[in-house]
C-alpha cells in the first residue's frame, strides 16, 4: 500500500522522475552500447588467432628449442612436477616465404589430443574421403589452409579451415619441411596451464569485452629452468592490441553509470526531503524505518528495471550508429545475449539500490563512521600510487589509479565546500551575486554529491581530451617525420621487383627506397624486422640523424619494451650483435618492429654480405618514390601495375588522421554521455537546494527583487556550482590526462605520449562544464511540482 | 492630511481545486499617512492576504487599492508585477512573522540589501548604526542562523526601516517571540516608525501590539472553517 502511495508520488512529480529515469537510462545506455560493440569486435578480434592455437595458454621458450627438450620436459611433467599443466605438445610458428608471399607455418602434433581435437573443427575437406574416418598418409603430410592458399603447391591440402589469411598449419615434420628446418628443431612447446584465476578471467570477459587485456600475464607459478613462458597474447599482439583498446572503452563505459548513481542519489534525496513528513507520521503510527526504506528502494528498483529495459534499447541504437562512426563498415548484428540484458538490469539495479539505501540512510543521519572517513583516503592514496607506479599492475592498474584518483577526488568535495564556506563571507561582487554564490558551497549535504559526479565527468573529459590531443599531435608530427616520400607502393614481391628495375632508368624519380620486411621471431616474440638503405636522409624519417651501419639496429617503442632494451643496449639475431642506436616511436604498429642496414641481411638470396645474419630470407615488401610530379608519375605506373597497391603521401596522411578521429568517436560520445548525466543530477540537486529557498524566495519577493535578477541569481548559483566543480575537476582531469599518456598508453599499446597541456583541449571541457552547470541553475522544469503547498 | 493607503470594494479569492474560498469581500480601508494601522482577526481571516496585496504581491479579483508614497499615487490593481516590484524595492519596508533573512547572507548584508538593490551605497554606515541602536552592534558578521529568534526579528525590523519607507508591512512581527521579545521588536517597530512618520499594518493575533496602534482592523473569517 505504501509502496502504491509512493508509485503515485513518482508519477504526480513527472519531472524529478523523468530526469531520474533518463539519468539511468543514459548510464545503461552508455555502457550496452560500449558492451555491444567491444563484444562483436572481441569475437573478430578472437579470430586473428588461428583456432590450431588458441586451445594453448602458454608457450615456453628458449633459444634454439629442440625435440629433445620437448621430450625432457614432457618427461618432467609425466613425473608430476607440473601438476598445473594441463597439457604439453610441441609446437612450430613461423613466418617463411613460400612461392613469393608470406606464409605462416604452424606445425602441431596432430596425435597430441589438443592436435587431434582442434583439427576435428572448422574443417571443410576439399575432397570427398578426407576425414578422420580413413586416415592416409597423404593425410599425414598434408597442410590445413586457410582460403586465400588454396593454390599451394609445397603440399598436398587437406582441408581449408577458418584461420587468419596466409596460414598453413600441419603435421610437425610437414611444417618442419616447409620451413626447410631439420626434424630436430621446434619453437616452442605449448602448454595448457590450468590457472586458478583462468576462471574469473573467463566470466570477467564476458561482463566485460575487453578484461582480460587489463590483467597482468596469468604467472605460470612452475616454470621449468632454463625455458621463458610467453603468453598467448603476446604471441598474437594484433589481438591483444585489440583487447586493450576494448578494456579502455569498456573501462569509461562505467564512467556514465557511476555518474548516474550520484545522479539517482541525488534524486532519491530530494524525494527523501519531500517525503519525509510523510514517513515521519508513519513511523508515529507504528511502520518500521527498515519497511519504509525497503518499500522506498522498492519503487527505486522498479524505475531502474524500467530504465534498464529501455536504456537496452538505446543502447543498441547507439552501439549500432558509433559503431558506424568508429569503423566505416557495416555494422554486424549486435545481438542482446543475456549478458547484456543481466548486466543492464543489474546495473541500474545496483545504481538505484544502493543510490536509494545510502539517500535513506544520510536522512536518517545515520552517519558513516568516523573511522571510514578516514579509512578512505588512507587507502585510495595507495592504491592510486600503487597502480600507476608498479608495472606488473597491468592495465588495470592504471585504470584502478584512475579510479582511486576520482574518488579521492570525489571525497575531497564536501572538505572543500567547508573550506570555501568559510572563506565566502569575504566574497566580493554585487550582494544578489554573492547571495547566489553563497548558495552554491554552503550546501555540501544538498549539492556535495551531485558536484562529485559533475567534477567527475568533466575530469575525464579533460584527461580523455588531453590525451587524444597530446596524442594527435604527437601522431601527426610522426607522420610529418615518416612521410617524406611522395609515392609509396606495395604488393607482390615479384610485381615490385619489376617496378624497382624499371624505376631505377627513370628520370622523373628523384629517389627510390625499397624495404624487405618479415614478421621473424626474436627471443620468442613475433617483431617485423624491415632492412632498406639507411642513408641519413632515410634515417632522418625515424629521428635518427646519421647513417646506420651494418651492425646498428634502431627498435620501435614496442620493441624495446618487449625486449627490454634501451639506447646503446646489444641485441643478438643469430649470434650477431647489433648496438641498439634509437628507439623511436611507432603509433599505430601493432608488431615490435626493428629496422636494420639491408647489407646486414640476406635478402632472397642476394647476399648484400657475406656474414649472414638472418636465416629467412627478407621479402620486398614496398616501394618508396621521391618524384617531380608524383600525380603523373602516379597515374601512369597504375596502368602498368595493377596489381600494385599506390598510395600518395597526402592520401596517407589524411587517411591516418582521419581513422585516428574515428578511433576517437566512441570515447568522445561517452565521455559526453557522462557530461550529460551529471548535468542532470546538478539540475536535481539545484531544484532540491530550491524546494528548502521557499521562505527565502518570499523574502526577496517582499524586498523587491525583480524577475530579471532571479534570473541573473539562478545562473550565478550554476555557475558557481560550475566553477567550484572546476576547481576540483581541472587538477583531477590534468592527473587523469597523465595516468591515460604516461601509463595507460604505454601499457596497452606500449608507446609513450607526451602530455601536452594546450588550452584547447583543456579549455573545452571545462567550458562544457561551466556551460552544464550554468542551464542546470536556470532551466526550472515543472514549477508547480516544486512549490507543493503554499506559503 | 493625505491618506498613505485607500482600499474600495475590495474582493479576493482563492480557488482550491474545486473549492472557492473567499477571503476578502467588499473591503474599504483609509489610512492616513504617519497613522499605524493593527489588523486583528481569527486565523484564516485575511490578514495576510490582505498585507500581500497592499505590498503588490498577490493581486487582487476585483476593487481599487491606491497608495500614496512619495508625493505619487499608485492604483495597484492597475500596476504590472514589474511596476509593483519596483515600488514594493523602493517604497515599502516588509516583515514577516519568520524566515525574514535570507541565510546566505550577513547580518549587516541582509539589512543593507534593500539599500542595495535600490543602488543606495551610501546608507553601509546607517545599517551599521541601526544594528548598534538595536542591540546587534558585535553580530554584523555573523549569518543569520546563529541568532536568537528576537535577534533575528530585529534584523528584519533593522532591514524595514532603512531606506524609511513611507509604508511598513509586518506580518505578525512578534507572533514567534516570547512575551520580552515581543515587547522589544514591537518597541523597536512602533517608536522608529513614529519617529521617521512612516505609515505602519501590522497584522497580529496580539493585543499587546495592537493596543500600541493608533487604529485596528478586525477581520472575520468569511469562510467559517476552523473552529
Ligand atoms: N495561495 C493561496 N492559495 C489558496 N488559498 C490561500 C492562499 N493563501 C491563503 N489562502 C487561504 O486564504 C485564507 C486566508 O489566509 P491568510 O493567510 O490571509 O489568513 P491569516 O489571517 O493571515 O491567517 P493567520 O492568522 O493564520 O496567519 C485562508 O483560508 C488560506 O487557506
Ligand atoms: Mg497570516
Amino acid at each position: 500500500m505504501i509502496l502504491l502511495a509512493l508509485a503515485r508520488f513518482l508519477l504526480r512529480t513527472p519531472w524529478s522522475t523523468g530526469m531520474a529515469f533518463l539519468g539511468v537510462m543514459l548510464g545503461v545506455t552508455s555502457i550496452v552500447a560500449v558492451h555491444l560493440i567491444s563484444a562483436s569486435i572481441a569475437t573478430q578480434l578472437d579470430d586473428l588467432i588461428p583456432s590450431q592455437l588458441a586451445g594453448y595458454s602458454h608457450f615456453l621458450h628458449r633459444a634454439d628449442v629442440t625435440a629433445e627438450d620437448y621430450f625432457d620436459l614432457r618427461r618432467q611433467w609425466r613425473e608430476g612436477r607440473f601438476p598445473d599443466v594441463e597439457e604439453m605438445a610441441p609446437l612450430i610458428d613461423e613466418t617463411t616465404v613460400i612461392e613469393g608471399s608470406e606464409v605462416r607455418v604452424v606445425g602441431v602434433d596432430l596425435l597430441s589430443p589438443l592436435g587431434m581435437r582442434l583439427l576435428a573443427q572448422d574443417n571443410e575437406p576439399v575432397e570427398a574421403g578426407v576425414g578422420n574416418a580413413s586416415i592416409s598418409t597423404d593425410f599425414w603430410r598434408g597442410v590445413w589452409v586457410d582460403e586465400s592458399l588454396l593454390s599451394l603447391a609445397a603440399a598436398p591440402i587437406n582441408a581449408v579451415i577458418n584461420a587468419p589469411p596466409g596460414t598453413v598449419v600441419g603435421d610437425i615434420g610437414v611444417a618442419q619441411d616447409l620451413l626447410g628446418w631439420s626434424a630436430d628443431e621446434l619453437s616452442y612447446v605449448g602448454i595448457v596451464y590450468q590457472s586458478r584465476w583462468q576462471d574469473v578471467v573467463d566470466i570477467g570477459e564476458h561482463i566485460l569485452p575487453g578484461f582480460a587485456a587489463g590483467f597482468p600475464l596469468q604467472p605460470v607459478s612452475q616454470i621449468p629452468s632454463g625455458w621463458s613462458v610467453l603468453s598467448l597474447s603476446a604471441q598474437h599482439p594484433a589481438s591483444s592490441f585489440g583487447k586493450s583498446v576494448l578494456f579502455n572503452i569498456s573501462a569509461l563505459g562505467l564512467l556514465a553509470l557511476l555518474v548516474a548513481w550520484f545522479l539517482i542519489y541525488q534524486v532519491a534525496v530530494s524525494w527523501l526531503r519531500r517525503l519525509w513528513p510523510v514517513f515521519e507520521r508513519l513511523h508515529v503510527l507504528g511502520v518500521q524505518w527498515h519497511n519504509l526504506q525497503l518499500t522506498f528502494v522498492a519503487a527505486l528498483l522498479l524505475l531502474g528495471v524500467l530504465a534498464a529495459l529501455s536504456g537496452l534499447l538505446v543502447g543498441r541504437a547507439l552501439a549500432v550508429v558509433l559503431y558506424q562512426l568508429a569503423l566505416p563498415v557495416q555494422a554486424p548484428e549486435l545481438p542482446l545475449n543475456a549478458w547484456v540484458i543481466g548486466k543492464a538490469i543489474f546495473s541500474a539495479v545496483s545504481v538505484c539500490g544502493l543510490g536509494g539505501s545510502w539517500a535513506f540512510r544520510q536522512a536518517r543521519n545515520v552517519s558513516t563512521g568516523s573511522v571510514v572517513k578516514f579509512l578512505v583516503p588512507a587507502l585510495l592514496l595507495p592504491a592510486a600510487v600503487l597502480g600507476v607506479m608498479s608495472d606488473g599492475a597491468g592495465l588495470a592498474g592504471g585504470f584502478l589509479s584512475i579510479a582511486a584518483v576520482s574518488l579521492l577526488a570525489a571525497w575531497m568535495v564536501r572538505p572543500l565546500l567547508n573550506a570555501l564556506a568559510r572563506y565566502s563571507p569575504r566574497l566580493p561582487g554585487p550582494i544578489l551575486v554573492r547571495l547566489s554564490l553563497r548558495e552554491a558551497i554552503w550546501y555540501p549535504r544538498d549539492m556535495g554529491v551531485a558536484l562529485a559526479g559533475l567534477i567527475l565527468a568533466v575530469a575525464t573529459a579533460i584527461g580523455v581530451s588531453l590525451m587524444v590531443d597530446s596524442f594527435r599531435s604527437d601522431f601527426d608530427r610522426m607522420l610529418v617525420q615518416r612521410l617524406s616520400y611522395d609515392l609509396v607502393i606495395e604488393g607482390r614481391a615479384q610485381d615490385l621487383h619489376r617496378l624497382e628495375l624499371e624505376l631505377r632508368d627513370d628520370s622523373a624519380v628523384r629517389r627510390l627506397q625499397s624495404y624487405r620486411q618479415a614478421q621473424l621471431r626474436i627471443a620468442g616474440l613475433p617483431m617485423q624486422v624491415v632492412a632498406g638503405r639507411t642513408d641519413a636522409a632515410e634515417m632522418a624519417r625515424y629521428g635518427y640523424p646519421q647513417p646506420l651501419a651494418t651492425n646498428e639496429v634502431l627498435i620501435s617503442e614496442q620493441a624495446a619494451r618487449a625486449l627490454d632494451l634501451g639506447m646503446g643496449d646489444k641485441l643478438d639475431l643469430n649470434e650477431s650483435a647489433f648496438t641498439v642506436v634509437k628507439i623511436f616511436t611507432s603509433f599505430g604498429d601493432v608488431t615490435p618492429r626493428l629496422i636494420l642496414n639491408e647489407q646486414a641481411v640476406v635478402v632472397q638470396g642476394e647476399v648484400f654480405n657475406p656474414e649472414v645474419v638472418l636465416a629467412n630470407p627478407l621479402p620486398l615488401v614496398s616501394l618508396s618514390i621521391n618524384a617531380d610530379d608524383s600525380v603523373a608519375l602516379l597515374k601512369q605506373l597504375e596502368l602498368d601495375y595493377g596489381s600494385l597497391d599506390f598510395r600518395l603521401q597526402k592520401e596517407i596522411r589524411t587517411l591516418a588522421l582521419e581513422t585516428f578521429d574515428q578511433t576517437f568517436a566512441i570515447t568522445t560520445a561517452l565521455v559526453l554521455i557522462a557530461l550529460l548525466v551529471a548535468s542532470i543530477g546538478i539540475y536535481i540537486a539545484v531544484t532540491a537546494l530550491r524546494l528548502n529557498k521557499k521562505a527565502q524566495m518570499n523574502v526577496l519577493a517582499a524586498v523587491g527583487v525583480n524577475r530579471l535578477e532571479i534570473v541573473g541569481m539562478d545562473f550565478a548559483l550554476g555557475l558557481g556550482i560550475g566553477v567550484v566543480a572546476m576547481l576540483v575537476a581541472v587538477p583531477l582531469g590534468v592527473t587523469l590526462g597523465w595516468i591515460l599518456c604516461d601509463v595507460i598508453n604505454p601499457r596497452a599499446f606500449g608507446w609513450t605520449v607526451t602530455l601536452q597541456l594546450s588550452t584547447a583541449a583543456l579549455m573545452t571541457p571545462v567550458i562544457w562544464g561551466l556551460l552544464a552547470a550554468s542551464a542546470a541553475g536556470l532551466i526550472r522544469l515543472g514549477r508547480r511540482e516544486n512549490s507543493m503547498g503554499r506559503g | 492630511m493625505t491618506n498613505t493607503v485607500i482600499i474600495k470594494d475590495l474582493n479576493k479569492s482563492y480557488q482550491d481545486g474545486q473549492q472557492r474560498i473567499d477571503v476578502l469581500r467588499g473591503l474599504h480601508l483609509e489610512l492616513p499617512v504617519g497613522q499605524t494601522l493593527a489588523v486583528m482577526g481569527p486565523s484564516g481571516s485575511g490578514k495576510s492576504t490582505l498585507l500581500n496585496i497592499i505590498a503588490g504581491l498577490v493581486s487582487v479579483d476585483s476593487g481599487a487599492v491606491n497608495v500614496h508614497l512619495n508625493n505619487q499615487f499608485y492604483a495597484l490593481h492597475q500596476l504590472d508585477e514589474r511596476a509593483r516590484t519596483q515600488l514594493r524595492r523602493s517604497c515599502m519596508g516588509y516583515v514577516y512573522q519568520f524566515f525574514n533573512l535570507v541565510p546566505t547572507l550577513t547580518v549587516v548584508e541582509n539589512v543593507s540589501l534593500p539599500a542595495r538593490l535600490n543602488r543606495r551605497n551610501d546608507l553601509d554606515l546607517r545599517a551599521r548604526e541601526l544594528l548598534a541602536a538595536f542591540g546587534l552592534k558585535d553580530r554584523h558578521q555573523a549569518f543569520p542562523e546563529v541568532l536568537s529568534g528576537g535577534e533575528q526579528q530585529r534584523v528584519a525590523v533593522a532591514r524595514a526601516l532603512l531606506l524609511e519607507p513611507p509604508l511598513l508591512l509586518a506580518d505578525e512581527p512578534t507572533g514567534n517571540l516570547d512575551a520580552a521579545n515581543a515587547d522589544q521588536v514591537a518597541s523597536l517597530l512602533f517608536d522608529n516608525a513614529r519617529a521617521l512618520g512612516l505609515t505602519v499594518i501590522v497584522a497580529t493575533h496580539s493585543e499587546e501590539v495592537a493596543n500600541r496602534a493608533d487604529q485596528c482592523l478586525h477581520m472575520h473569517d468569511l469562510n467559517q472553517r476552523g473552529s
